[in-house]
């Protein structure tokens, strides 16, 4: 299923267009480095070029939910039903990985009408894929993070703790039907998935293929995130996504800050925000960290313990004797 | 001196009994409180309990009760084999509780290597990593009070036919 950093660099000299990284600087990249794409937001005309041709390529991952849906309980268990909106474009649903965020921004005393293609950033450390409880959200070794429609209940923890909510449920699909479905479970969680199977096959992913705008690159992360730096250091471009949540996979090149970009969204459930984010997982990390050295440090006590024992019981055998010679 | 309305068996416990304890409170919260239907049978709603709502948060108590039970698991082995004043009933009870726990422990253990420490291991590896934890922690939650119980009735029923008292676990 994975597609290595190198079998996609040999398999995109054939078929990459003006999307892809040149190969000659991916070639010289890290072995270990993982693929992340470069969205340049001061070239997207906010076309949906990228937005159909993702719908096109997914169409055979989206859910067809049976109805009617199971009853839910307890009553507050609501159903995500999106199978009769399949063509709302205007945000992240289960049929609609990507859209278009549109945001008019005061910057330099120009208004600048901003158009950012938004979907799952590809985190470097996914809090969706560390704390599913099925291990259904899950890390590749690519750098993208997917969700297995045949392992997710749809408990919707990975939105929660995405800092970002960008997963979204649709109801009356995947594995819950066939074990409680009024009591555990509630559907599967869609997202961007990076297009896994089309890196399979050597292939751009669609909406970077699609874009009349080169608006999008991939590449080893390394050579994405110095090509950002070199923006922001050469042009005075702003980045998101080189930081945020500790590093992610998508990065964000913007002629406006976003900080500006930010405040002008009204972001919510499947309107991501472009705010600053700490790393989610920071604290887990250390305590993670922490687990590794805790067991020799117990076993080490342990020994000191038992060799005062012992160096006490050696005194009070000599004592003894002592007293008694 | 001890003070009147203190159980007896208080007296027994040193600080590292006291901190495993909360370790394995916290090991055992971690499992039920990272799995969403904790929070959909309103037991994250309860009353003081709101802070349990908190995935990440969960995820962190997990993770430091973790390290705190590595931490004094080699002084609790040491302990376990000091310990002769055990009667044969009450020895089979703690050492099916300490297998549990064992089979608990390796279970959070394999949970976070899999999918705490950013490896990248294969996704079907991590789907039966998690079905194991899932068994291995509910067999210790559930099963562990089930053997404390039979152990304080066996006690009972034995006072009962004036059979000597034994310990209790
Ligand atoms: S296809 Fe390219 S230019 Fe058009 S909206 Fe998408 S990213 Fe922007
Ligand atoms: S953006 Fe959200 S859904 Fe995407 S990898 Fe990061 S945490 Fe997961
Ligand atoms: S990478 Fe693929 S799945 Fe993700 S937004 Fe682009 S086309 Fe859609």
């Amino acid at each position: 299923m994975n597609i290595s950093r190198k079998d996609f660099l040999k398999k995109s000299a054939l078929g990459a267009g003006i999307a892809a990284l040149s190969l000659s600087s991916a070639a010289d990249a890290s072995e270990n480095s993982e693929l992340a794409t470069l969205i340049d937001l001061r070239k997207c005309i906010g076309c949906e070029a990228c937005v159909y041709a993702c719908q096109e390529a997914n169409a055979h991952k989206y859910p067809e939910p049976a109805k009617p849906f199971p009853k839910m309980y307890p009553e507050r268990v609501k159903v995500s039903d999106w199978s009769d909106k399949r063509d709302v474009t205007d945000r992240l649903t289960p049929y609609n990985w990507l859209y278009i965020q549109r945001t008019q921004v005061e910057h330099d005393g120009k208004t600048i009408e901003v158009c950012a293609p938004r979907r799952c950033m590809h985190c470097q450390e996914p809090p969706c894929a560390h704390l599913c409880p099925f291990g259904a959200a899950h890390k590749q070794a690519n750098g993208a993070t997917t969700i297995d429609p045949d392992i997710c209940l749809g408990g919707a923890k990975c939105n929660a703790v995405c800092p970002w909510n960008i997963p979204q449920r649709q109801t009356g699909v995947g594995p819950y039907l066939d074990i409680a479905p009024s009591y555990m479970g509630n559907g599967v969680m869609y997202k961007c998935d990076r297009c896994v199977d089309r890196l399979d096959k050597g292939q751009l992913p669609a909406c970077i293929e699609a874009c009349p705008e080169g608006v999008q690159k991939i590449g080893p992360r390394d050579h994405i995130a110095d090509e950002a730096r070199r923006a922001a250091k050469e042009e005075g471009a702003y980045i998101y996504g080189l930081e945020e949540n500790g590093g992610t996979n998508t990065i964000y090149v913007s002629a406006v800050p976003f900080e500006k970009m930010n405040n002008a969204i009204a972001s919510g459930q499947g309107n991501p925000h472009m705010d600053k984010v700490a790393s989610v997982m920071k604290k887990s990390n250390i305590l993670a960290s922490a687990l590794i050295i805790a067991p020799f440090a117990g076993a080490a006590a342990s020994l000191l313990r038992i060799g005062d024992k012992i160096k006490k019981y050696i005194g009070e055998t000599r004592n003894e004797t002592e007293k008694n010679t | 001196m001890k003070l009147k309305k203190i159980p007896d068996i208080l007296y027994r416990f040193t600080l590292a009994d006291f901190l495993f304890i909360l370790a394995v409170f916290g090991l055992a919260l971690g499992w039920i409180g990272h799995m969403p239907v904790f929070k959909r049978y309103y037991l994250a709603d309860l009353p003081g309990m709101t802070w349990t709502g908190d995935y990440m948060l969960i995820n962190e108590i997990n993770l430091a009760s973790a390290s705190l039970a590595a931490f004094l698991i080699p002084q609790r082995i040491i302990k376990y084999y000091n310990e002769k004043h055990r009667t044969d009933g009450n020895h089979a009870r703690v050492r099916l509780i300490n297998i549990l726990f064992a089979g608990f422990f390796a279970g959070v253990l394999m949970k976070i290597i899999a999918t705490g420490m950013g490896l990248n291991i294969p996704r079907n590896v991590i789907f039966i990593i998690d079905m194991i934890y899932m068994t291995v922690s509910a067999s210790f939650i559930l099963g562990t009070p089930m053997i404390w119980l039979s152990g304080k009735i066996a006690v009972k029923v034995k006072d009962k036919a004036g059979i000597k008292k034994e310990s209790g676990i």
